[in-house]
């Protein structure tokens, strides 16, 4: 049932989400996971409709991983969508991308971003990012109600 | 009644040129004439017009029968007419005046020319220079002429003659007049060439500006362009570059995790060059990023402590010396002024390259300094590591060039590249000394420290 997430991962690649998910699993916040592979796919997800039309919208993931170069609908598009609509605005949204480029950064900031992580190249780096990231928004932060 | 009288008086004088009242008259109309051209030399830009203009006003004005001007012709030895007024008949057009001493070059005209004096000659009908031509100038009623040369830039190349109606008429006053017109005309034949050259001048540089304005124009447009194809280059390499690189080292480091074990040595060792390989990799795009940046980031100069920023660039590197023993001299910095992050990153690439290049030195020494030279500052970072030969100090801030093998101290190649650029872009230099062996000394300046 994919009813309810605890996070969301919206990635294209597959290396990377393999590695996301390797990740999680071993800072073993790995349960409840929803992989959206384009930013389309995501957006069915958050708000509900087409292939997720029977979810409920007011049980959002605890966070969102969003990837920024994504087909369909890019990652920017994603994350306006969310922050500009007051049903999913709280939702936590955490930018991982390649992309150190400055304008990105700003740009996901202007558009309400949660935070923002450049993916490590390197592999003990990454898996220690993703891991502190699991952690932090599952266990340590507190959400609303 | 007065005024009727003298003018009678002058009129039945029977010398009209040694009576007063005449010559009153005459200079009078001179000093109008030369008034008048000097007034034309003012108004007229061209060598023609003005020469036509002082004929006229010499026979409209002063009273001269004939007035007119001569040009030296080097290829015949002429002097042309040029320019004339009250040449009714065309007696210039029938006649040819040299300006050498052949007998058509021994009147005043050509004597004038030659000797670059003024030729008077008061009474035509006497003089025996004028033989080749009397008869025709007696027939006019010319009775007495003066040629005076006109110069250009110094040397003469004309004549001026006129002609008067009666014996005598040149005395000391007119000729003085009349030299003072030769004179203000060569005068203004000078300024019209230096005009003319300062015109000619000005367009030139009209037309460089014009054509360099055009070129920058371009110019610009072209680094426009491809500042924007490097900039969605550098986009591209940041993005898509990185995402392979992370899946060879990150799955390489799966397979060490997973089955690292069950590995033979060799291929474990293989693997831990296939991760190092993607992190060298990885370090260098970075960097490479860094400085293709460099070149779009606006500067936001300001006061910076450059104590401070050497201090928390050295906590950064700390983990770099882990183990080691290293000894760091800080001395107090004065502040720069510039943009604090560019500078950081300045300080964090000479200090780690200071680290890197004493690891073997027990205790490694890393001094970090600044000294004013004239109103410059210097900042300075010294180190008793392996240094480098200087014969190689060219190529030490070129990018991707290193002076040490990756194996004795592994590098990008680029750091001190883009120390090299944030420095320039301050408007400050860089330079190192160094020795093999014996450590090395990095100096770089800040422009504008400012207030």
């Amino acid at each position: 049932m994919t009813d309810s997430a605890e996070i969301l991962i919206v990635e294209d690649s597959a290396d990377d989400l393999d590695m996301t998910l390797r990740a999680l699993t071993k800072a073993r916040v790995a349960n409840h996971i929803q992989v959206a592979r384009d930013g389309a796919e995501a957006l069915d997800f958050l708000f509900c409709t087409g292939a997720y039309a029977g979810r409920a919208i007011d049980r959002p993931p605890r966070v969102v991983l969003l990837d920024l170069k994504l087909p369909l609908v890019d990652g920017f598009e994603v994350l306006r969508r969310v922050k500009s609509d007051p049903r999913t605005r709280q939702i936590p949204v955490v930018v991982l991308t390649s992309s150190l480029e400055q304008r990105d950064i700003v740009e996901s900031y202007h558009l309400g971003v949660n935070s923002y992580i450049v993916k490590p190249v390197d592999f003990d780096r990454f898996a220690a990012a993703v891991g502190d990231l699991g952690l932090y928004w599952l266990l340590l932060n507190q959400r609303p109600g | 009644m007065a005024a009727a009288r003298a003018g009678g008086r002058a009129v039945t004088d029977p010398q009209p040129s040694h009576g007063h009242e005449a010559e009153l008259q005459r200079l009078n109309r001179l000093y109008a004439a030369l008034t008048q051209i000097n007034q034309t030399i003012v108004r007229l830009p061209s060598r023609d017009e003005l020469f036509a203009a002082i004929c006229r006003i010499f026979v409209e004005q002063a009273g001269f029968r004939m007035a007119w001007i001569g040009w030296h012709d080097p290829a015949t030895g002429r002097l042309l007419p040029v320019a004339a007024c009250g040449d009714e008949d065309r007696y210039l057009t029938g006649i040819a005046v040299y300006g050498d001493d052949r007998p058509e070059g021994r009147g005043p005209t050509g004597r004038a020319f030659r000797e670059g004096l003024p030729q008077i000659c008061n009474d035509l009908s006497r003089n025996p220079d004028i033989a080749p031509w009397r008869p025709q100038l007696v027939r006019r009623g010319f009775e007495a002429s003066a040629a005076l040369p006109i110069r250009l830039g110094g040397a003469v190349a004309g004549t001026l003659s006129v002609y008067a109606g009666e014996t005598g008429f040149f005395q000391d006053r007119e000729i003085a007049l009349l030299q003072e017109a030769a004179t203000d005309t060569s005068f203004a034949l000078d300024n019209m060439i230096r005009a003319a050259e300062h015109a000619a001048a000005l367009d030139a540089v009209r037309r460089m500006n014009a054509d360099l304005e055009q070129r920058v124009g371009e110019r610009t447009a072209q680094l426009e362009a491809a500042n924007k194809e490097l900039e969605s280059f550098s986009y591209s390499v940041s993005h898509d570059l990185r995402a392979p690189l992370r899946a060879i080292n990150g799955f390489a480091g799966i397979v060490l995790e997973d089955y690292g074990v069950s590995l033979p040595e060799a291929a474990r060792a293989h693997l831990e060059r296939i991760r190092r390989g993607g992190q060298r990799m990885g370090a260098l795009i970075d960097d490479l990023l860094i400085l293709a940046r460099l070149n779009r980031t606006t500067l936001r100069p300001q006061p910076v402590d450059m104590s401070e920023l050497a201090r928390e660039s050295l906590d950064e590197l700390e983990g770099q010396w882990a183990g080691r023993e290293v000894e760091i001299r800080l001395d107090p910095l004065p502040p720069a002024q510039g943009d604090p992050g560019l500078l950081k990153q300045v300080w964090v690439n000479l200090l780690s390259n200071a680290v890197k290049y004493t690891r073997g030195r027990t205790p490694a020494l890393i001094e970090v300094s600044a000294q004013a030279d004239g109103d410059r500052l210097i900042y300075q970072i010294k180190d008793n590591g392996t240094g480098f030969d200087m014969k190689y100090a060219h190529k030490l801030f070129g990018v991707f060039q290193r002076l040490h093998r990756d194996d004795q101290f592994e590098g990008t190649g680029v750091g001190l590249a883009i120390v090299q650029r944030i420095v320039h872009r301050h408007g400050g230099q860089i330079w190192a000394e160094a020795a093999v062996d014996r450590g090395a000394r990095f100096c770089f300046t800040v422009h504008g420290r400012g207030g």
